[in-house]
Parts: C-alpha cells; structure tokens; sequence
C-alpha cells in the first residue's frame, strides 16, 4: 500500500472518530427529547433526522454545497473568521458526515430510551435523584448497547460514505481524500492493485463491525 | 424528631375522573386510604410525591408548601421529602441489591433522618441477599428491599402504594411483619393505600375511605371501616390490647371489651399494644347460650343491634355491639328464625382463631 493511500486511511479513521464523537453528543439529548416528548414537533423532527437514509448522497451533499459555500452566510462566516472555505476541507467534512450519519446515531438512542422504564425514573426521583442524576444512573447504564450501535454505526457509516464526500469534500490528499474516494479514484486510473487492497480492508472492517454488533445485540444485559 | 401533618388540597382532573379531596392528615402514625380500584387512591399519593401536577388546591407539610396552585409553586418529587413504595418494587434491574440501597443512601446522606444502612438491613433481614441480582429476587424478597431502599433515601413521609398488590397469601404473610416492623420501629407517618379492608385494619391507626375521587370518610380505622355501607365491604373491625403471648399453645390473647380472642402467634406484638382485628362475618357464628363442647376458643358477649336479612339470598346479617364495637355476622336466615334473634337480645358470638392467619 502506497503512503498515499496510508493517509487516505489515516484520514478516514480520524473523520470517522471525530463524528463519531459529535454524533453521541449531539444524538444524545435529541434521542432522549424524541424517546419522551409529547411535542406535536417530533413526527418532523424525526422525519428530518431520518432524510439521510432516504436522499441520495448527492442530493445532500448539493445542498451542503451551496449551504457551506463562501458565497452562502455560513461558509462566508467561516472565511471571515478563520480565512479558509468550509467546502473542501476536513472542518467541512466533518459538518457534512454529521449530517449524513445522523439517524445512525440518533435512532439507536431513541429506541434504548424508548425502552427504559418510566416508573424506574420516577423510582429513582422518589430516592431524591434530580431529573439528570436520574438520567445519568438509570436511564444511561440501561441503554448501554444502545450507545454502543450507535458509536459502532455512526462510525461505519461515516466510513462507507462516498457521494457526500465526493460533492463538499472533492479529493485533496491529506484533506478530504478518504479511503472511498482513493479507491474510486484508483479505479479510474487503472491501479487495480490499490482499489483491491483498500476495498478489502474496508469489506473485513464493515463486516467485523456488523458482526460485532450483531453478537452484542444478542447478550442479556447484567447487573453489577 | 419533627413531625409535620401534611394538608392536602387537591383537585386533578382527568377526561373520565376527577380527584377532588381536602383532608389533613395527622403527623404520626399509618393512615390507610382505602377505597376499591378507580376511586383516586393512587392519584392522590401521585399528587402528595409530586409525580401529579393538580390543577387546583394547596399541598403543604409542615411549614413546607410543596405545592400551591394560585402562587404557581410546585416542589418537583427529588426535592420533597417524601419516601414511595410502588407496587412492583421499581428496583433498579441494573445494579445489585447492595448498590440498589446505596442509590438511596448516597442521595438520603444530608437528609437529616437517614437510617443506617446497617440498621435498615438488618430490620428487613437482607444480610444475604447483598450481593444479588433483582432478577434473581423472589416477589416477596424484592419488596423487603423496595422498603428498604426507600428508608434509606431519608424520608420524613412514606407513601406505600398497595406494598402487598400481587403477591400470593403466603408471601404477604411474610412482608406483613416488616411492615408493621416499618411502621412502629422507624415512627415515620405513613399514608397507605390499600383495598384490602384487612390490611388496612391490621396496619393503619385512621383509614380515609375513598369513593369516585372524594374521601367519604376519615377517622379510627375501627370506626370508619365498620360504619356501614362504606366501600362495599362487609367486616368489622375490634379493638383491643395485646394481653399476652403463649408460645407452647403459639397463640397470642388480645383483650377486647367483649372478651379475650386468640390468634395464631403474633410474637413482633408488644404486650399492652393496641391491635385492631379484621373479622369477617362469614366467620362468626352466634349463640345463644354459651357453647359447650366446641373447639372454637372465641367467643365474645355480645348484644344483637339489627337482624337485616339479605334479599334474594339464604343468608341475614346480624349486626351485634361488642362492648361498643359493632361486629358483623353472617348466618342463614333459618339459623336467625330459629334462635328468635331480636334487637337488645345477648347473645354470644363464635370466632374461629384459624379466620385471623392470614
């Protein structure tokens, strides 16, 4: 494997981590808000987290085109301040995946959510746990897998991403150029041998994550 | 030790029920309410722990307002001192029962009436059970903990919502001593909700009787369940103090004014305590000599007030005054055209010690 391809890896990996990571921050409070609410908003809000699994990748990644442009106030926003477009860079990057991989963190939560008990946390209330002690003692450690599919699928998904990437990120090596696009570009150019190596090395990677979920969701939770 | 009485002023209003109550409720002792399923028993505790948000009326305990609708104040459930036994137990499926109580123990600390985690397990006997899994508790095991753990959290008002619902004879018979136990050893007030006129009169000093969300009547647990035509139960229920306990025979004597009764032992009873027993009028018989040659050991003195036989049936209720407490029976109405039973007559009326285990 090439060094070129090596970063493109290293690139993918770090991407991956760092939605990841926004991912269960920010899936967190909307996946409890979603499990509990009885807000008429929730049928649309959890329309809009779902359009990712629906749109085409290209469809969105237009839209975070012209939405993260410097022509648009986002994008120009961000050149005032930091000097550098938000399209084509790994901040932009990361902006986009979030989006994309939304309901891959999101829907997990809300159904693990859905599933603890409400009478546990009025239990845990009455023993003089405030609404958030309650959340963090009960509500989080009895949704345990449910944050582990959805790290594990925000991950994966942010990793298999190809159209999204392509139309806001283009292919700058160290920048944007993740493994899906070294492979496609790999394809273009004739190097069968590196779209073979990195193709299989993320066909093993997807796969051992899907089985790995697929174990976990089988084990009977414990108590300690 | 401070004790409040809590004021409860409540109007919750629901599509196809309302809860409308105004009642005090004194600062010591175990107040049952009682009432069948559907007349607001549990709405009301639901209103006094904060889990309901009446939409009218004041809710107060002690100098403490926790909830009052014109000034718009509402103390949520974490921040009222308020201890909840639900019916199902509600322990945490994640943690052992050690760490269930330490939940409540950690968050009870500052309060200034905890119970020592050493006394609480050693009064509900959870030494062994430590170490276990709630999944792997039996019913009866898991309340004894539900208790426990709510002692722990530091409460100075318990709220036992039906801690008996849905565990057969015998393991209710096991929990009862642990909560009469709770009761008198931890002097906590209690409201008790109940629709078991039984254990309301084996538990509670007061009873409030709910109907169709309103208290329709409150005072001595004696006096309230054995008015008459009250929530639909036939009982009565007869004072009296503990007189003794007789190991060999395993028998406890409790005095009544009507004469001594003996129930299957009952030895977490202090002699001298006041006791109230729950009789069924299908377990009284009358006499009216006295009986000879009998194996029931019970027999009271007693004055018939009414004969009211029961249309459409075999059966008459007698209504007897047993040194001031009335006393049901429920005999055939050949049995009350044969012995002649008329008001003012004496009579002696048979209970079996066997209808008091429970």
């Amino acid at each position: 494997m090439s060094g070129a391809d090596a970063a493109a890896l290293w690139l993918t990996v770090r991407l991956a981590l760092v939605v990841t990571a926004i991912l269960l921050a920010l899936g967190t409070p909307l996946g409890w808000w979603l499990a509990r609410t009885r807000s008429r908003a929730r049928p649309f809000v959890e329309a809009v987290v779902a359009l990712p699994l629906v749109l085409p990748p290209t469809v969105l990644g237009f839209y975070l085109l012209i939405g993260l442009g410097p022509a648009s106030p986002i994008g120009g926003a961000w050149l005032e301040l930091t000097g550098g477009t938000l399209t084509f860079s790994f901040t932009g990057l990361v902006l986009a995946s979030v989006l994309y991989s939304l309901p891959f963190a999101v829907q997990p939560l809300q159904a693990a959510f859905e599933a603890v008990p409400e009478p546990l946390l009025e239990a845990a209330q009455s023993l003089r746990a405030s609404p958030l002690d309650a959340f963090w003692s009960i509500a989080v450690p009895l949704s345990a897998r449910g944050f582990l599919i959805a790290a594990v699928l925000s991950f994966a998904h942010t990793i298999g991403e190809f159209g999204v990437v392509l139309m806001v990120g283009g292919n700058i090596a160290g920048e944007t150029r993740v493994v899906s696009i070294a492979i496609y570009e790999a394809v273009e150019t004739l190097s069968y041998g590196d779209a073979h190596a990195l193709s299989l090395i993320l066909l093993s990677f997807s796969f051992a994550v899907l089985l790995c979920v697929a174990l976990f969701r089988r084990r009977p939770a414990r108590a300690v | 030790m401070r004790s409040d009485a809590l004021e409860v002023e409540a109007v919750v209003r629901y599509r196809d029920f309302t809860l409308d109550v105004a009642q005090r409720f004194p600062p010591s002792g175990c107040t049952a309410v009682f009432g069948p399923s559907g007349s607001g028993k549990s709405t009301l505790l639901r209103a006094v722990a904060g889990f309901v948000r009446p939409q009218a009326g004041r809710i107060a305990f002690g100098e403490a307002v926790w909830f009052e609708a014109g000034a718009g104040r509402f103390v949520p459930p974490h921040r009222r001192p308020v201890g909840s036994v639900f019916q199902d137990g509600r322990l945490f499926p994640h943690l052992s029962v050690e760490r269930n109580l330490a939940y409540a123990q950690k968050r009870g600390q500052r309060r200034e009436q905890a119970f020592g985690l050493d006394e609480v397990v050693e009064a509900f006997a959870l030494g062994d059970l430590l170490s276990r899994s709630p999944a792997t508790l039996s019913g009866g095991e898991g309340r004894r903990v539900a208790l426990a753990r709510t002692l722990l959290c530091g409460p100075r008002l318990l709220l036992l919502d039906e801690p008996l619902a849905g565990l057969d004879g015998g393991r209710k018979a096991e929990i009862l001593p642990y909560l009469e136990a709770l009761i008198a050893r931890f002097a906590l007030p209690v409201l008790l909700v109940s629709h078991d006129a039984r254990e309301a009169a084996l538990l509670a000093e007061r009873t409030a009787v709910m109907s169709g969300g309103r208290i329709a009547a409150f005072g001595p647990t004696a006096e309230v369940l054995s008015a008459e035509g009250i929530a639909g139960h036939a009982g009565s229920v007869l004072t009296g103090t503990v007189a003794g306990h007789d190991e060999e025979a395993w028998l406890t004597t409790i005095e009544t004014g009507a004469g001594a009764v003996f129930v299957p032992l009952a030895r977490e009873r202090a002699v001298g305590a006041a006791v109230r027993l729950y009789v069924d009028p299908r377990n009284v018989a009358l006499a009216t000599a006295p009986p000879r040659g009998l194996s029931i050991r019970n027999v009271l003195s007693a004055q018939v007030a009414s004969v009211q036989p029961e249309p459409g049936t075999a059966f008459a209720e007698i209504v007897l005054d047993a040194a001031g407490d009335p006393l049901r029976s429920q005999i055939t109405k050949a049995a009350a055209a044969e012995l002649a039973l008329d008001e003012g007559q004496a009579v002696f009326a048979l209970i079996k010690s066997a209808s008091f285990d429970d």
